[in-house]
Protein backbone atom coordinates (compact mmCIF):
# COMPACT_ATOMS: atom_id res chain seq x y z
CA UNK A 1 0.00 0.00 0.00
CA UNK A 2 1.10 3.50 -0.94
CA UNK A 3 2.20 6.08 1.98
CA UNK A 4 1.76 8.95 0.00
CA UNK A 5 -1.15 11.08 1.12
CA UNK A 6 -4.93 10.14 -0.94
CA UNK A 7 -4.53 14.10 -2.11
CA UNK A 8 -1.15 13.74 -3.76
CA UNK A 9 -2.42 10.76 -5.67
CA UNK A 10 -2.48 12.87 -9.02
CA UNK A 11 1.13 14.18 -8.54
CA UNK A 12 4.35 13.04 -9.38
CA UNK A 13 6.30 11.16 -6.49
CA UNK A 14 8.29 13.76 -4.50
CA UNK A 15 6.70 16.57 -5.84
CA UNK A 16 5.58 17.53 -2.59
CA UNK A 17 8.34 16.24 -0.42
CA UNK A 18 11.02 18.27 -1.65
CA UNK A 19 9.55 21.48 -0.62
CA UNK A 20 10.89 22.77 2.60
CA UNK A 21 8.75 23.12 5.74
CA UNK A 22 6.69 26.41 6.52
CA UNK A 23 8.93 27.01 9.65
CA UNK A 24 11.73 27.62 7.73
CA UNK A 25 10.67 29.01 4.67
CA UNK A 26 7.78 31.26 6.16
CA UNK A 27 9.60 34.30 7.06
CA UNK A 28 10.88 36.12 3.92
CA UNK A 29 9.39 39.57 3.67
CA UNK A 30 8.94 40.61 -0.01
CA UNK A 31 10.40 44.49 1.49
CA UNK A 32 13.49 42.94 2.21
CA UNK A 33 14.63 40.82 -1.25
CA UNK A 34 16.42 41.99 -3.45
CA UNK A 35 14.15 42.70 -6.46
CA UNK A 36 16.59 42.21 -9.42
CA UNK A 37 14.53 41.73 -12.41
CA UNK A 38 15.97 40.53 -15.73
CA UNK A 39 14.81 41.50 -18.82
CA UNK A 40 13.99 38.69 -21.35
CA UNK A 41 15.59 40.62 -24.64
CA UNK A 42 12.89 40.47 -27.83
CA UNK A 43 14.72 38.12 -30.03
CA UNK A 44 15.18 35.79 -27.03
CA UNK A 45 11.47 35.77 -27.15
CA UNK A 46 10.84 35.75 -30.90
CA UNK A 47 13.69 32.76 -30.75
CA UNK A 48 11.46 30.74 -28.41
CA UNK A 49 8.22 31.20 -30.20
CA UNK A 50 9.64 30.49 -33.34
CA UNK A 51 11.03 27.09 -31.58
CA UNK A 52 7.69 25.61 -30.00
CA UNK A 53 5.64 26.49 -33.17
CA UNK A 54 7.93 26.84 -36.02
CA UNK A 55 6.44 30.16 -36.92
CA UNK A 56 2.58 29.75 -36.25
CA UNK A 57 1.98 30.82 -33.12
CA UNK A 58 -1.20 33.09 -32.39
CA UNK A 59 -0.53 35.56 -29.94
CA UNK A 60 -3.01 37.14 -27.56
CA UNK A 61 -0.93 40.72 -28.51
CA UNK A 62 2.00 40.87 -30.57
CA UNK B 1 5.75 21.22 -26.92
CA UNK B 2 3.14 24.66 -28.16
CA UNK B 3 0.93 26.27 -25.87
CA UNK B 4 -2.09 26.41 -28.59
CA UNK B 5 -4.97 26.21 -25.77
CA UNK B 6 -7.86 28.02 -26.61
CA UNK B 7 -9.59 29.04 -23.54
CA UNK B 8 -13.19 29.62 -22.26
CA UNK B 9 -15.31 32.37 -22.71
CA UNK B 10 -14.42 35.48 -19.71
CA UNK B 11 -17.34 36.79 -18.29
CA UNK B 12 -17.33 40.35 -16.62
CA UNK B 13 -18.66 39.95 -13.41
CA UNK B 14 -17.80 43.31 -11.95
CA UNK B 15 -15.72 46.72 -11.37
CA UNK B 16 -15.09 47.03 -7.62
CA UNK B 17 -13.29 50.30 -5.79
CA UNK B 18 -10.74 49.57 -3.56
CA UNK B 19 -10.88 52.48 -0.67
CA UNK B 20 -8.31 51.67 1.23
CA UNK B 21 -5.90 54.71 0.31
CA UNK B 22 -3.15 52.30 -1.04
CA UNK B 23 -2.09 52.27 -5.27
CA UNK B 24 -4.50 49.70 -5.35
CA UNK B 25 -7.25 51.45 -7.12
CA UNK B 26 -9.92 49.21 -7.94
CA UNK B 27 -10.47 45.59 -9.45
CA UNK B 28 -12.37 44.32 -12.56
CA UNK B 29 -13.89 40.76 -11.54
CA UNK B 30 -14.50 38.44 -14.29
CA UNK B 31 -15.33 34.31 -14.21
CA UNK B 32 -14.84 31.34 -16.15
CA UNK B 33 -16.32 27.98 -16.21
CA UNK B 34 -13.81 25.23 -16.81
CA UNK B 35 -16.28 21.30 -18.08
CA UNK B 36 -13.04 19.30 -17.51
CA UNK B 37 -13.06 20.27 -13.98
CA UNK B 38 -16.08 21.63 -13.33
CA UNK B 39 -15.20 24.33 -11.61
CA UNK B 40 -15.89 27.98 -11.44
CA UNK B 41 -12.74 30.41 -11.66
CA UNK B 42 -12.16 33.58 -10.79
CA UNK B 43 -10.05 36.10 -12.58
CA UNK B 44 -8.80 39.30 -10.48
CA UNK B 45 -7.16 42.56 -12.50
CA UNK B 46 -6.30 44.51 -9.45
CA UNK B 47 -5.56 48.33 -11.30
CA UNK B 48 -2.51 50.59 -9.20
CA UNK B 49 -1.04 53.49 -9.64
CA UNK B 50 1.43 53.54 -12.27
CA UNK B 51 -1.22 52.26 -14.88
CA UNK B 52 -0.09 48.26 -13.91
CA UNK B 53 -2.39 45.73 -13.67
CA UNK B 54 -2.10 42.74 -11.06
CA UNK B 55 -3.87 39.48 -12.57
CA UNK B 56 -4.98 37.01 -9.96
CA UNK B 57 -7.16 33.97 -10.49
CA UNK B 58 -7.99 31.13 -8.34
CA UNK B 59 -10.29 28.27 -7.99
CA UNK B 60 -14.37 29.66 -6.67
CA UNK B 61 -14.77 27.30 -4.32
CA UNK B 62 -11.67 28.48 -2.56
CA UNK B 63 -12.70 31.73 -2.36
CA UNK B 64 -12.98 31.60 1.54
CA UNK B 65 -10.02 30.44 1.78
CA UNK B 66 -6.63 32.01 3.01
CA UNK B 67 -4.77 30.31 0.53
CA UNK B 68 -6.66 30.57 -2.58
CA UNK B 69 -4.01 31.15 -4.85
CA UNK B 70 -2.11 28.81 -3.27
CA UNK B 71 -3.68 25.43 -3.88
CA UNK B 72 -3.29 22.83 -6.31
CA UNK B 73 -6.95 22.03 -7.83
CA UNK B 74 -4.84 18.59 -9.47
CA UNK B 75 -7.95 17.96 -12.37
CA UNK B 76 -6.44 19.08 -15.17
CA UNK B 77 -7.36 21.51 -17.77
CA UNK B 78 -4.34 23.99 -16.93
CA UNK B 79 -3.46 24.91 -20.62
CA UNK B 80 -7.17 26.27 -20.75
CA UNK B 81 -7.79 27.60 -17.23
CA UNK B 82 -4.48 30.14 -17.82
CA UNK B 83 -5.10 30.94 -21.16
CA UNK B 84 -8.82 31.87 -20.18
CA UNK B 85 -6.69 34.27 -17.54
CA UNK B 86 -4.51 35.27 -20.11
CA UNK B 87 -7.23 36.46 -22.59
CA UNK B 88 -8.06 39.19 -19.94
CA UNK B 89 -4.83 41.10 -21.42
CA UNK B 90 -6.63 41.97 -24.29
CA UNK B 91 -9.73 43.06 -23.42
CA UNK B 92 -8.06 45.24 -20.70
CA UNK B 93 -5.91 46.98 -23.17
CA UNK B 94 -8.80 48.17 -25.16
CA UNK B 95 -9.78 50.43 -22.50
CA UNK B 96 -5.93 50.82 -20.94
CA UNK B 97 -3.92 51.05 -24.03
CA UNK B 98 -1.24 51.59 -21.76
CA UNK B 99 -1.30 49.19 -19.21
CA UNK B 100 1.14 47.08 -17.46
CA UNK B 101 0.77 43.57 -16.22
CA UNK B 102 2.35 41.79 -13.53
CA UNK B 103 1.19 38.35 -12.36
CA UNK B 104 2.82 37.08 -8.98
CA UNK B 105 3.39 33.30 -9.09
CA UNK B 106 2.39 31.58 -6.33
CA UNK B 107 4.01 29.82 -3.70
CA UNK B 108 2.02 26.01 -3.37
CA UNK B 109 0.89 24.83 -0.31
CA UNK B 110 0.06 21.75 0.90
CA UNK B 111 -1.70 22.10 4.05
CA UNK B 112 -1.83 18.51 4.89
CA UNK B 113 1.80 17.76 5.21
CA UNK B 114 2.26 21.72 6.40
CA UNK B 115 5.19 21.98 3.81
CA UNK B 116 5.18 24.74 1.46
CA UNK B 117 7.16 25.54 -2.15
CA UNK B 118 10.00 27.75 -1.77
CA UNK B 119 9.99 31.70 -2.91
CA UNK B 120 12.77 30.88 -6.21
CA UNK B 121 10.86 29.73 -9.26
CA UNK B 122 7.79 28.35 -8.39
CA UNK B 123 6.18 25.82 -10.63
CA UNK B 124 3.92 28.35 -11.46
CA UNK B 125 6.30 31.01 -12.22
CA UNK B 126 8.02 28.00 -14.64
CA UNK B 127 5.16 27.93 -16.38
CA UNK B 128 4.39 31.62 -16.79
CA UNK B 129 8.00 31.88 -17.80
CA UNK B 130 7.26 29.34 -20.32
CA UNK B 131 3.68 30.35 -21.42
CA UNK B 132 3.78 34.68 -21.37
CA UNK B 133 6.78 34.92 -24.05
CA UNK B 134 4.46 32.21 -26.03
CA UNK B 135 1.21 34.42 -26.14
CA UNK B 136 2.40 37.89 -25.97
CA UNK B 137 5.00 39.46 -28.07
CA UNK B 138 7.64 41.67 -27.37
CA UNK B 139 6.20 44.50 -29.85
CA UNK B 140 3.69 45.63 -26.85
CA UNK B 141 5.50 44.91 -23.88
CA UNK B 142 9.32 44.70 -22.25
CA UNK B 143 9.51 41.17 -20.55
CA UNK B 144 11.28 40.92 -16.80
CA UNK B 145 11.64 37.89 -15.20
CA UNK B 146 11.96 38.67 -11.19
CA UNK B 147 13.18 34.95 -10.15
CA UNK B 148 14.17 35.67 -6.79
CA UNK B 149 10.00 36.40 -5.77
CA UNK B 150 8.49 34.44 -8.93
CA UNK B 151 6.85 37.46 -10.43
CA UNK B 152 6.49 38.78 -14.44
CA UNK B 153 5.88 41.72 -15.21
CA UNK B 154 5.18 42.70 -19.15
CA UNK B 155 6.00 46.69 -18.64
CA UNK B 156 4.24 48.22 -21.69
CA UNK B 157 6.47 49.94 -24.23
CA UNK B 158 4.29 52.95 -24.11
CA UNK B 159 3.98 53.55 -20.50
CA UNK B 160 4.68 56.68 -19.00
CA UNK B 161 6.10 55.10 -15.62
CA UNK B 162 9.71 53.59 -15.62
CA UNK B 163 10.50 49.54 -14.10
CA UNK B 164 11.37 51.26 -11.42
CA UNK B 165 8.84 53.15 -10.25
CA UNK B 166 6.45 50.11 -10.79
CA UNK B 167 8.66 47.94 -8.48
CA UNK B 168 8.68 50.61 -6.23
CA UNK B 169 4.86 50.55 -5.73
CA UNK B 170 3.92 46.76 -5.70
CA UNK B 171 7.50 46.77 -3.27
CA UNK B 172 5.38 49.36 -0.75
CA UNK B 173 1.81 47.47 -1.85
CA UNK B 174 2.94 43.99 -1.47
CA UNK B 175 5.14 44.34 1.72
CA UNK B 176 5.05 40.38 2.04
CA UNK B 177 3.96 38.92 -0.78
CA UNK B 178 5.00 35.53 -0.35
CA UNK B 179 4.83 34.83 2.91
CA UNK B 180 2.87 31.95 4.00
CA UNK B 181 1.80 31.28 7.34
CA UNK B 182 0.12 28.06 7.74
Amino acid sequence: MSTAPKHTAKLSKGQRLNWPPVKDSATLKFSEVAIKGREIPPIEIKRRQQQSSGGNLTLLVP
Amino acid sequence: MTFDFQGYELKFVQKCRCKDDSPHLYTYIYKFFSPVTCYYYVVRAEYHEENVFAIKFYCKKDKRSDYKYSKIINKGDLGNIIMSCAKVIPLLLRDHPKASFCFAASRSVDLKNNTVEDYRHTQRFKLYCYMIPMKFGAVTFEHHAYDEVSCYLLRNRHAPSSRKQMETMFRNVYVNLSEVNL
